[in-house]
This record gives C-alpha cells, sequence and structure tokens, in this order.
C-alpha cells in the first residue's frame, strides 16, 4: 500500500479510529491491532513475503531470548551467527542472488570463456533491506548487553513489522521503539497535530516535489542522447531533488503517521542539501542507515582509531556495504564508491566532525563563505547521482561526458513539450521554504501556519503529480 | 481527542473549499478559456463546414499539413490527428463534431495497427473528463470510463489527469498562452531526425474494429465521402506485413506504408515523418485521393 493512494487513504483513518476509540482501554489489543493492521498493509503487496518477515521475526525473538539466558561467548557468537545468516542470507538471496551470477558470468565472458546463466525471476520483497536492518540491530544490542530481550513477542512482532516505517525506513533500534509498545499511549493532541503536518510535509514533497521531477528526470535519462548539456545537467539536478523529496517525503509521512498511534520515531532526515561538506550531508541523509552501520560495523572495525591505512579501509568498507545495502548494481557501488572519495580528505585532515551545527544559526542567511561550501556540496552529491540513475556503467560514463563536452546551454524543449526549466521555479521556492525552516522539523508551524497550511494544501492539489505508479525510490532497497 | 476530531474537520473542510472552488475555476478554463487542445478547439466549433478533414493519432497530426491541401486545392481543411489517441477516439470526436452541427464533406481516416486496440486512450478521456456537465457532450462520456470520483468528487478529474488537464495548462490558458500548435490548421510539423528505433507491428490482426465500423455508418449516414489510409512506416520496422492484413479487412484502405522506403531523410522515427517527409506526404495524399 502506498502512503499517496487512495487504499491509504482509506486505510488510515480506519486504523486510527479501530486504535483510538475501539482499544483505547487495552494496550495488548492495540498492539495486536497494529501487528494485524501491518501485516494487512504489507501483504497488500504481496501476501506471500509476510512469511519472510514472519521468519525473520521468530529467528529473532527466540535468539534475543536465548542469547538472554546464555552467558557463554562461544554460544552467544553462536547465536549470533545464526541471525546474522538467516537474515542476511534471506536478503542475500531475494536481492543480490542474480546480480552475483551475472558478474560472474559477465567476468568469465570477459576471459571468452560462456558460462550457462543461472539467474532466476526472483522479485525483491518490499523494505527487505530495512526491516532486517531493524531486527538485526535487536539482536546485536542484546549480544552487547544494551538491551534486555522482550518476552512479550506480540511488541516483538509489531516492532518488526510497524507499518509506518515497514518499508522504507526510519530504521528504528529496538532500544527506541520497542518499549513504546510496553508503555500505554494516551492522545496527546499536540503530537497528533504535529504527526498531521509532518504527513502533509512529506505528502508535498512526495506529490509535488519528487513526482514532479520524475517527469523531468525520466523523459531526461530515457533521451540523454538527444538533449545538451544544459537538458543533462537540469537532469540531473532534477533527480537530486526526486530522490530527496520522494524519500525524506516518506519518512515525513511515516514519521507523521506514527506520531498519530502515539510513536516517536527517528529522525532521518536533517535538511541535507544545506550541509557544508560531505561528512555533514551523510549525518543529515538517511541518519538511520548510517548511524546503524557507525555502530553495527564502523566502530567495530575501529573507525577512524589506528593508522591512516585502516582508517580508509575503513571508511571503504562502511561506504561499499552502504552502496551494496542500497542495490545490487555496479552503479550504486560506484556511487557509493564516489561518496568515499569525497569523504576521505575530510576524515584524513580531521575535519570530519567540523560542521555538527546548523548552518548560519544564528543568522537568516549564510555567509558567501557558508555558501559556497554548501554549493560545492550539493554539486558533488548532484555528481554522484548521475550513477545512482543510470541503468549501466556505460549509460552514466556517457551521460558524464554529453554533459561535460557537449557545451549546448541552450533552453530545450523536452519531448513532454514544456521547457523544463519551469521545475526550476518549484524547486526554488522549495529550498527557500526548507532554508527559512531549517531550525524545525516541517515548515507547518509558528504565525501563519493556517496560511502556510492552506497553501501547502492548494499545492498538493494542483501541482501535485498523481499519475499510477508513482512508486517511492527507496521501496526497490 | 475531541479538538483533535474538530482540528481534522477544519482540515478537510478547507481541503473540500478549495476543490470546489479549483473543480470551478477549472472547468471554466478548460471550456470558455484560449484552447490548449485540439478537442478545447473541436468543442468550440459550432456550425462551421470542412471540405477536407484528417482524422488519426500522431500519424495524423504530424503527417498532414492542411495549409498546402488548401493551397493545392482551394478549399478549407483541418487537422483532427490527435497523438496518443486510439480509434475509439476518432469515433468519439467525429460524433462530437456531428452533434455541434460541424459538416464533413470529405473525411480521411488514418488507420493502421491501431486497428487492433479497441480501447479508449487515457490521454484523450482526460481531456474529455471538464466536459462532463455540458450537454454538448451528449452520451460520450458514457462510452468512457467514468468513475464514483469523477461524478461526485469535485477535482477529482483534475486531480487524476494532472499531467494533460492540469495546473501548468489551466495556468497557461488563464494568463491567455496560445500553444505553439495552430489548431486552425492542426498540423504539427516534427524537425529532424530523432531515433532510428526499429518499430514492431503487431503479428495478428484482430476480426474487426466496432469504431471502424461505426465510422462508416455514420459517414454513410452523413452523407460524407470517406478515404482509409495507412500512412508510411520505416522499411527496418519489423512486421510490416500487417498492413497487407488490414486491407483486406478494409479493402478500400490506401496503403501508403511503403512509399518512402528509399527516402530514409524523410523519418523523424520510424513511425513519424519529419517536416519535409509530411509536405510530400500531404502532396501525393492530396493528389491520389483528391486531385485525382
Amino acid at each position: 500500500m502506498l502512503f499517496n493512494s487512495i487504499e491509504f487513504l482509506l486505510f488510515l483513518p480506519a486504523t486510527f479510529i479501530v486504535y483510538w476509540f475501539v482499544l483505547k482501554r487495552n494496550l495488548k489489543a492495540q498492539n495486536i491491532f497494529l501487528l494485524g493492521a501491518s501485516y494487512f498493509f504489507y501483504g497488500w503487496w504481496d501476501y506471500r513475503f509476510l512469511a519472510l518477515i514472519g521468519i525473520s521475526t521468530l529467528i529473532d525473538y527466540f535468539i534475543g531470548l536465548a542469547l538472554g539466558k546464555e552467558d557463554h561467548a562461544k554460544k552467544r557468537k553462536l547465536l549470533v551467527a545464526i541471525s546474522v545468516t538467516v537474515n542476511i542470507g534471506i536478503l542475500g538471496f531475494f536481492k543480490y542472488y542474480n546480480f552475483f551470477v551475472d558478474s560472474w558470468i559477465n567476468a568469465w565472458a570477459d576471459l571468452g570463456v560462456e558460462m550457462h546463466a543461472w539467474t532466476l525471476q526472483i522479485i525483491l520483497p518490499v523494505g527487505i533491506s530495512f526491516y532486517t536492518f531493524q531486527t538485526l540491530s535487536y539482536t546485536f544490542d542484546i549480544y552487547r548487553k544494551k538491551l534486555q530481550p522482550t518476552r512479550n513477542f506480540i511488541n516483538f512482532a509489531a516492532f518488526v513489522a510497524f507499518f509506518p516505517q515497514l518499508v522504507a525506513g526510519p530504521i528504528e533500534r529496538a532500544s527506541n521503539l520497542l518499549p513504546q509498545f510496553s508503555v500505554k499511549r494516551v492522545f496527546n493532541f499536540e503530537r497528533a497535530k504535529s504527526g498531521l503536518h509532518l504527513i502533509i510535509w512529506g505528502l508535498f514533497k512526495k506529490v509535488v516535489i519528487a513526482d514532479s521531477c520524475a517527469t523531468y528526470v525520466n523523459t531526461i535519462f530515457e533521451n540523454y542522447q538527444d538533449v545538451n548539456s544544459l537538458t543533462l545537467l537540469l537532469g540531473v539536478i532534477y533527480f537530486g531533488f526526486q530522490i530527496y523529496g520522494d524519500f525524506s517525503g516518506y519518512t515525513d509521512i511515516a514519521i507523521g503517521t506514527a506520531r498519530l498511534f502515539g510513536f516517536e520515531l527517528t529522525r532521518n532526515f536533517n535538511y541535507p542539501y544545506f550541509s557544508r561538506d560531505i561528512a555533514e550531508f551523510w549525518r543529515r541523509w538517511h541518519i538511520t542507515l548510517f548511524s546503524w552501520f557507525k555502530d553495527y560495523l564502523y566502530i567495530p572495525l575501529g573507525g577512524s582509531r589506528g593508522g591512516k591505512t585502516k582508517q580508509i579501509r575503513n571508511v571503504f568498507i562502511i561506504f561499499l556495504v552502504s552502496g551494496f545495502w542500497h542495490g545490487a548494481n555496479w552503479t550504486i557501488i560506484i556511487w557509493s564508491g564516489l561518496h568515499a572519495v569525497f569523504f576521505l580528505p575530510l576524515l584524513l585532515s580531521k575535519r570530519n566532525r567540523k560542521h555538527l551545527n546548523q548552518v548560519a544559526e544564528n543568522g537568516s542567511i549564510p555567509s558567501f563563505r557558508e555558501f559556497a561550501q554548501i554549493i560545492t556540496t550539493f554539486s558533488l552529491v548532484t555528481l554522484a547521482w548521475v550513477f545512482f540513475r543510470s541503468e549501466n556503467l556505460s549509460m552514466a560514463m556517457d551521460y558524464y561526458k554529453r554533459m561535460f563536452l557537449d557545451l549546448n546551454f541552450s533552453v530545450e524543449l523536452l519531448l513532454i513539450e514544456r521547457y523544463s526549466v519551469e521545475m526550476l521555479l518549484i524547486i526554488g521556492i522549495f529550498i527557500l521554504i526548507e532554508w527559512f525552516h531549517r531550525r524545525k522539523e516541517h515548515p507547518i508551524s509558528g504565525r501563519y501556519k493556517w496560511l502556510k497550511l492552506a497553501a501547502i494544501v492548494a499545492m498538493i492539489l494542483t501541482l501535485g503529480v498523481y499519475t499510477e505508479n508513482q512508486q517511492f525510490i527507496y521501496f526497490q532497497f | 481527542m475531541k479538538q483533535f476530531l474538530i482540528y481534522v474537520a477544519l482540515l478537510l473542510g478547507m481541503t473540500t473549499i478549495f476543490m470546489v472552488a479549483f473543480d470551478a475555476i477549472y472547468t471554466t478554463a478548460f471550456i470558455e478559456g484560449i484552447p490548449r487542445s485540439k478537442l478545447q478547439y473541436a468543442l468550440q466549433k459550432e456550425n462551421v463546414t470542412y471540405d477536407y478533414v484528417f482524422f488519426g493519432s500522431s500519424r495524423t497530426e504530424f503527417h498532414v499539413d492542411c495549409d498546402l491541401v488548401e493551397r493545392l486545392t482551394g478549399k478549407s481543411c483541418i487537422n483532427y490527428g490527435i497523438s496518443g489517441t486510439t480509434l475509439f477516439d476518432t469515433y468519439a470526436l467525429l460524433e462530437l463534431l456531428q452533434s455541434q452541427g460541424v459538416t464533413i464533406k470529405n473525411a480521411f481516416v488514418q488507420v493502421d495497427y491501431l486497428f487492433n486496440d479497441v480501447e479508449y486512450s487515457p490521454k484523450f478521456r482526460a481531456q474529455l473528463l471538464p466536459y462532463h456537465n455540458e450537454s454538448k457532450l451528449g452520451s460520450v462520456l458514457d462510452d468512457y470510463d467514468y468513475s464514483f470520483w469523477n461524478e461526485y468528487i469535485p477535482f477529482y478529474s483534475f486531480i487524476e489527469n494532472g499531467h494533460v488537464t492540469g495546473f501548468r495548462e489551466i495556468f497557461n490558458s488563464l494568463r491567455g498562452a496560445r500553444p505553439a500548435a495552430n489548431f486552425d490548421n492542426g498540423f504539427i510539423p516534427k524537425f529532424g531526425k530523432h531515433d532510428n528505433i526499429v518499430r514492431a507491428l503487431p503479428d495478428r490482426i484482430i476480426g474487426a474494429n466496432e469504431s471502424i465500423d461505426a465510422m462508416k455508418k455514420l459517414f454513410q449516414k452523413k452523407n460524407v465521402a470517406a478515404y482509409f489510409f495507412t500512412a508510411p512506416i520505416c522499411n527496418t520496422a519489423i512486421g510490416r506485413d500487417y498492413i497487407d492484413k488490414l486491407k483486406i479487412k478494409i479493402p478500400e484502405l490506401h496503403n501508403y506504408v511503403s512509399v518512402y522506403d528509399d527516402n530514409f531523410d524523410y523519418y523523424f522515427d520510424c513511425g513519424h515523418l519529419n517536416d519535409t517527409g509530411a509536405q510530400d506526404f500531404t502532396r501525393r495524399l492530396t493528389e491520389d485521393l483528391i486531385l485525382n
């Protein structure tokens, strides 16, 4: 079920009414209901994949219990290894099987050896990477004795499958979300209202920014060989805003929806395009994924401690693994490798934690230096998106070549019969809205709240794109 | 909770007011504003007489220059070919023109692999929806998928079809911006060469196309001289023998599919001629079907 679908428009209020009006006095019934609603929400795509969530849930629930009782170090390691093997095994089979087989065959083909293709028609279950990491974090935290295992299976199953964040995050830690299932929820008007505002703002980002950009991005990338440098440049800038609007919009709707049910999820985006360097960008973009990698991979590897070689190795490992997490495609691996290259100079010169505060914290406009830093960071991130969006490496390289060597910057009429620069106006307005509200969670607040709300609703109605199949990009991960 | 429910009700109320207001503004702009599409243009034409009218999809819209036809024949001509439409839509357009008292003396219908497509096109449906309360539409919309949401939720049809009847079109209509296309002629030239992608025609042809049969009946009833023709398709296209099968279904079909096999420069892409090709094709069509 998509957040921007009519089905969800009916599902959400129906769930809300049953949850607060019918089951309000019974915490256990509320949790059972949330679990059922979450499975219904997920099963709407393909009920067969519910079994995978079920397996993941059962494995980590029982391993969690066993870890709680077990003190023997080797046995504890074995239990964690079972959890990792099962979870990563399922993820690996569905997500990476074809990729590795194809790569293997291609590698042999380059050496002149023809091999038979063993690839299968595997459908990637929606959100598998998200809930797999969520359940793994539960087991890891119990193993590290940072968390006590829960004995309440319903609460644990609801934590794994919690519908607002099931398919595209935020990737929650058990230490944050799981205890919330044990506490009696009391309806809070201000919290629910802010949830509603987040849903509306997230919807704006999805249907007005992301899906409008998608119209141009798809046309430009499908016809990249026929358009000039300016259009190619616009294509990748639009993609940057498409993916940001799409993913952060989803996250806002997820956090807002959870709030309507009395839950608080972790923030996943913090105005990443106002970052002053790549390190800051990764502290503001998909925050829960990178904090996951930091805690469970980077720090165990030694983090930024040790010699330069070890630091470089760790940076490349974390970025390449995150690339693999995103997708089984060489373009994504190169994209993540590029970010590692951008990040390394900051780490080696110990400037990776220089920008921990909000840009222009005490002013309304950035200094010239800050502005230049923002533009530079945005340019690096944007250029790397070419790899993320391209279907294969040769397309990405060709795209760069045409963008930088064609040097034709005349305004072109695209096949969609609109001047593609018109989208820049909408993006410009969006950037200004974000800039002036960058210290807040979302812009629907303050003195002119109703006016802002009205303007955003009007834009959602008039500027939104509602054609079919406007999937969220991160659902494929 | 009560406070929250009031808040939600206020929000829904505001959204409803917006939807009603936008529906009224969009409908007015669409129906009475400067026509931004060929259908809008057609629905603003009443009681006119055309000597030559060309119908079809982009393979008519991009291929027949009515200015040239008028110069060659000295008679009135209009190209009502609409990109992305099917024969189902062509028949609907014909019905609409008839209901508005438009007299057509000679009708030319481009038919090709679209013979297999018996459905309407989403684009044409989207353009029809703003007129759903207009009597001039008659019963035409009944043949299209017209849902509860379209009927009872204000502004839903515009939201559903934002890419065709959305803000950008309405905004341009309200500010009086005329589209690049000249609807008095209806011809949209394509320039240069776009791609060499090989087109594949269907392997099989369906038994009959009801829209074609209905068109023939209507032409007969209204005493319209009707011509069916197939525009050129590049010679690298797979399965051009489909048109031979089509000729069996429509014996009076004028087949031009291979006339530019030696003039690859006439093609914009495999299924469409560029302006140079279109000018030559218009001349050829006029000489064959009208002058001779």
